[in-house]
């Protein structure tokens, strides 16, 4: 009977109080365990428990891979991804407070400014307004250091929750390679001497056919030995062909006997190296369902902060790129899959059990996502909105419920001015064109189109690009084809990249950003 | 036939080494999956440990 986790997020969350007297299970044994498992919250307790209580009533003694299977669960990674969400939403909000702080400053500036440009010969006391204007602004220039402070402290929460996940992705690698390594050395020589078992066997096989091909002749030789048996007319041959079909029949009778010992010998072996198969089979199980299972990754948000200390703290795990992310609904499908024997047939059935309730829950939670407007813009919805071409400031101008519009209707940025090359240039007058043939853009303008999308930390500073690649000063403003362009950022990230830097756009990350720069510009749909 | 009892005997010792080698091999590994039930404990605990919170 298939053993079932609570693993709702109401269940990890419980902190009442009668979940907060937990003994420590006995299976900690060391000393480190239990005192962590004492520092839990109520709800990580009662999560662990309920991983311990399955996997000790599990009847098909696969606790490992129970562990595995829980140790890879969404629901464990979902405990950091929630509140890394929350941190991302009021960094968010602290970044837009921290803006229109910015811009308000700006306005009471400029204001009285432009008033006094506009009336030069104004006679009336100015300066009681100037007062007040430099207050204002020595104000707001506090409150925004202030969420400047709050916006620092957030980020370094969500790094410690990026960094938290990378540190277990790490050990679940280790764990994975251990596990897949130590099995794979210790079984090595033992698969060299079946494969050679194996061959001899085949040899066995091959002659009791010879033998049983042998007694076939005899028996063809008998039956045409009795014909002419049938046919002979002298006493003496009769006597002869008797004889002959005597002994003939004698060592067939033999050569049955020791075909079928032979055979018996050959089941006998066989049985023996299925049952040894059986149980090299169960660890070549194990280290699969580790492979398989480890295909699973850890997603999480990078954090634009202190940005050379997430390059060094994050050797081994870099946040991954789209492509490579892997949906956990489809692997989850490929998890613990298709042994052989009874026991793991019984124990895939228990799983899949397991995983289609969790995939459920998935589904259904899907279904509430997509239904549901959201009410902030992750950095999910910014990038999709980057790849269709909107910069940070075109973002900072429209609500969630726009954002979500536009990635529905795949909308692509279009910029306003008439010296837009796309609209510009196109002959149908549409704003949306296809991929112009030869299309070209000047370098400058390029630069500035990919650093109005660019995150800060991506930005060229255009002096430094054009020393770095030694660009002639005069190919500066002149047009030059897309791909030219394309393959200079290209190029300039490379060196940064052989320079030793590690935050920098890569593989898809970089085709992204250099398609939404040609759909800004209007040289791409 | 006799040639084939030798290889038969010669099969029967082979799988006899097998047994046994497979026997240590399960030891082994048994042990590796106890290390690794520890790890994926151990892991598990501190993932779900909030240092932050303290």
């Amino acid at each position: 009977m298939p053993i079932h986790i609570d693993l709702s997020k109401s269940n990890l969350e419980n902190t009442s109080d009668k979940d907060k007297k937990v003994e420590v299970p006995a299976v900690l044994a060391s000393e480190k365990d239990r005192s962590v498992f004492q520092k839990l919250s109520a709800g990580a307790k009662e999560f662990y428990l309920n991983l311990q209580e399955k996997v000790e009533k599990s009847a098909l003694n696969i606790k490992t891979i129970d562990k595995a299977q829980l140790m890879w669960n969404s629901r464990l990674l979902e405990r950091h991804e929630r509140k890394s969400a929350e941190l991302s939403t009021q960094i968010s909000s602290a970044e837009k407070d921290a803006a229109f702080l910015e811009k308000a400053a700006g306005n009471r500036a400029s204001f009285l400014e432009e008033f006094k440009k506009k009336h030069p010969n104004y006679s009336g006391d100015l300066s009681k307004l100037e007062k007040e204007a430099v207050e204002v602004k020595q104000d707001f220039q506090k409150r925004i250091e202030k969420i400047n402070q709050t916006k620092d402290k957030l980020e370094t929460k969500l790094q410690y929750r990026n960094d938290k996940k990378a540190v277990y992705e790490n050990k679940r690698k280790t764990i994975v390679e251990g596990v897949s390594e130590k099995i794979g050395e210790r079984l090595s020589p033992h698969e060299k001497r079946m494969e050679k078992l194996q061959g001899r066997k085949e040899k066995l096989e091959t002659e009791i056919n010879d033998f049983a091909a042998l007694k076939d002749n005899f028996h063809q030789e008998v039956e045409e030995l009795e014909a002419d048996l049938g046919q002979a007319n002298f006493r003496v041959e009769k006597k002869m062909l008797k004889e002959a079909i005597s002994l003939i029949r004698k060592e067939l009778r033999e050569a049955e006997k020791n075909i079928e010992t032979r055979r018996r010998q050959k089941i006998t072996i066989e049985t023996r190296l299925a049952k040894i198969n059986k149980k090299a089979n169960k660890w070549r199980d194990l280290r699969n369902a580790f492979i398989r299972v480890s295909q699973r990754q850890v997603e999480f948000q990078a954090v634009h902060k202190k940005d050379e200390i997430i390059a060094g703290r994050r050797k081994e795990v870099e946040p991954m790129p789209e492509d490579r992310r892997v949906i956990r609904d489809e692997v989850a499908k490929e998890i613990f899959e298709a042994n052989e024997d009874n026991e793991a047939e019984e124990a895939d059935e228990d799983l899949s059990q397991f995983s289609e309730k969790e995939e459920g829950e998935q589904e259904i939670k899907t279904e509430k996502m997509e239904a549901a407007i959201p009410f902030v813009i992750t950095q999910d919805i910014r990038q999709q909105l980057a790849d269709l071409g909107w910069g940070r400031e075109e973002q900072r101008n429209i609500d969630p419920l726009r954002a979500q519009e536009i990635i529905k209707n795949q909308e692509t940025y279009k910029k306003t001015e008439a010296s837009q090359p796309s609209e510009a240039g196109s002959a149908e007058g549409s704003p949306e064109i296809k991929e112009q043939v030869g299309a070209k853009s000047s370098l400058s303008s390029y630069l500035e189109a990919w650093n109005a999308l660019a995150g800060r930390n991506y930005r060229i500073n255009p002096e430094q690009f054009i020393k770095s690649l030694n660009i002639p000063q005069d190919l500066v403003q002149q047009e030059i084809a897309l791909e030219t362009l394309e393959g200079f950022v290209r190029g300039y990230y490379s060196r940064l990249k052989e320079g030793g830097e590690k935050n920098i756009f890569e593989g898809s990350g970089l085709k992204r950003q250099l398609k939404g720069t040609a759909r800004r510009l209007g040289l791409k749909e | 036939m006799a040639s084939t009892g030798a290889l038969v005997s010669e099969l029967n010792q082979g799988v006899d080494e097998a047994e046994a080698e497979i026997g240590e091999i399960e030891k082994d590994l048994s042990k590796v999956e106890e290390e690794t039930n520890d790890k994926m404990d151990e892991a598990i605990l501190e993932y779900l440990a909030d240092e932050e919170e303290k």
